[in-house]
């Protein structure tokens, strides 16, 4: 499997803070990363530096074979990254249909609206709430919208940070479905507390503690019950 | 009845100008969330730039470009060397807020230094007036409406065609996911500040044709946009001009039929009324609680 995001020696943090020390590890075109580890250990930190949402960072982040250290966040969407924000991609005061004309902004009309059909496909519940604003909607419509997004952008690779955070237990499952359609298609770097989702997603799991990457494990390693007892409570 | 015939005409003239000046300030605080009382020291550097133009040249085309020129260059500068880096570094909104009341005094004082404080007059203005039985449309009016409509439909075709609407009030809703929507923030935030920069400097030209301009000039008319913001809280320009010449009206009445003194009292009454009241303003989207 050809790598197609890199990183390499990176150190991260924020407000003079360092969150991140010296992570490097590579992700396989069309894998499922998971980043798994105890509150407050770095795993959102590192979301958001690849997204470029923290740039006081040192080391590299390559995607693609494109260097994104000098990008900004509105750039990643033209080389293929998306990142999905913990609690949803939504705007409280847009409408529905508002999210969709933003997303598609720059694509043609013909182009926007196939897009747009195929967002509906996979949630076609959406399509009766186009005239409602992103505030008035449930926990898991907001969760369905967020993910419609995600997939508008057309983007190679996903950094999905807690997508199932604070969802009923049927919007999980919707979520984890979706997510495995996905991945058919998608590379994605999932940062997930709830263990069972990201182990059923991931072909990799990676563990980060204090901020340094203490291991990493193929799909067959994670599978055995004692997992998270020997590598990520101890 | 002709009285307040009267009143309404001056009101809504004042209350396009004052919608001017409102515009700018409404998307600039819901934008950047910068609540920018330095827009004062912009309207009345706007002004004296003209007004300093004017005494050398004597040609409005020039004084009108220029101070064009002169604010937006300012306001580039202000929000490139002190907005955006405190915007980076998360600082509380109220550390803006204090950075820009220090800026408003900074422009102040150097406008005094430089030209004095005292009120300045553009001698070359148009005179005259126009005459219906006792009501009286003067003629520095009627530019003031003109170029003030003409200025609003300006910025209203502009939101239309180039949909910065959306953009603006995803901005303003969100600045994180706006990035990831592909929204260069850093350049919408310059772009409110330069256009309501120069929609306070045309504002602040007008207003010198009729009254003169003095450094301290620009607070008041700042503060009385600032209510109109809070009391809109939307981007929504009819609303904004809705507010703007309703919240004119109510001054301008006060003033003729109770006292001068109560003018700008009654403004910040309404404010206190609609922030203990109606904390999210008056016409507000009605959004859940847990999610607005």
């Amino acid at each position: 499997m050809s790598h197609i995001l890199n990183i390499q020696n990176l150190t991260s943090g924020y407000n003079g803070k360092t969150v991140l020390q010296d992570i490097s590890f590579t992700v396989g075109k069309g894998e499922v990363l998971a980043i798994i580890g105890q509150n407050g250990c770095g795993k959102s930190t590192l979301l958001k530096t690849i997204a470029r949402i923290i740039t006081d960072n040192k080391g590299d982040i390559t995607f693609a074979g494109v260097k994104l250290n000098n990008k900004n966040t509105w750039d990643l969407k033209q080389h293929g990254i998306s990142w999905f924000v913990q609690g949803g991609m939504v705007f409280p005061t847009l409408k529905v249909s508002e999210h969709f004309e933003l997303a598609l902004k720059d694509k043609s009309k013909t182009e926007a609206t196939n897009i747009k059909e195929e967002c509906l496909s996979h949630f076609p519940a959406l399509a009766n709430r186009m005239e409602k604003r992103g505030g008035n909607l449930s926990g898991g419509q907001r969760q369905m919208l967020s993910f419609a997004m995600l997939l508008a952008q057309q983007t190679d690779c996903w950094l999905l940070d807690e997508p199932t955070a604070g969802l009923a237990p049927e919007a999980v499952k919707e979520a984890v479905d979706f997510l495995r359609k996905m991945k058919q298609e998608k590379t994605m770097m999932l940062v997930e507390h709830n263990y069972p989702v990201a182990f059923e997603l991931a072909d990799h799991v990676a563990i980060i503690k204090e901020g340094k990457l203490y291991d990493s494990f193929a799909k067959a390693a994670f599978q055995k019950d004692d997992f998270l007892n020997k590598h990520l409570y101890n | 009845m002709e009285t307040t015939i009267q009143i309404l005409i001056n009101s809504i003239v004042s209350g396009l100008l004052l919608s001017l000046v409102a515009i700018g300030f409404t998307y600039i605080f819901q934008v950047t969330k910068v609540f920018h009382l330095a827009h004062g020291g912009i309207y009345v550097s706007g002004a004296f730039a003209c007004w300093w133009v004017l005494t050398k040249t004597n040609n409005w085309f020039a004084a009108i470009i220029l101070s064009v020129a002169v604010v937006a260059i300012l306001i580039y500068l202000i929000e490139k060397t002190i907005y955006l880096p405190l915007t980076k570094k998360q600082s509380n909104q109220s550390i803006s807020l204090i950075a820009s009341m220090g800026l408003y005094v900074v422009i102040v004082n150097v406008l005094a230094l430089f030209f004095g404080s005292e009120n300045k007059i553009i001698d070359n203005t148009v005179s005259g007036s126009f005459e219906l039985g006792n009501i009286i449309l003067t003629k520095v009016q009627a530019i003031q409406s003109i170029i003030g409509v003409a200025l609003i439909v300006a910025f209203l075709i502009y939101l239309k065609f180039s949909k910065s609407n959306l953009a603006l009030q995803a901005v303003s809703d969100n600045e994180t996911i706006s990035k990831i929507f592909s929204i260069n923030t850093e350049s919408e935030r310059t772009k409110v500040f330069i256009i309501g920069s120069i929609l306070a400097c045309i504002a602040a030209i007008l207003k010198t044709m009729e009254t003169g301009i003095d450094p301290q000039a620009g607070m008041s008319i700042t503060l009385t946009a600032a209510v109109v913001a809070i009391l809109v809280a939307r981007l929504n320009v009819l609303l904004i001009i809705a507010f703007s010449i309703g919240l004119t009206i109510l001054q301008n009445s006060v003033e003729w039929f109770l006292n001068a003194q109560w003018k700008e009292g009654i403004t910040f009454l309404i404010l206190l009324l609609v922030i203990l009241f109606r904390t999210e303003g008056i016409i507000s989207y009605n959004l859940r609680k847990d999610r607005a």
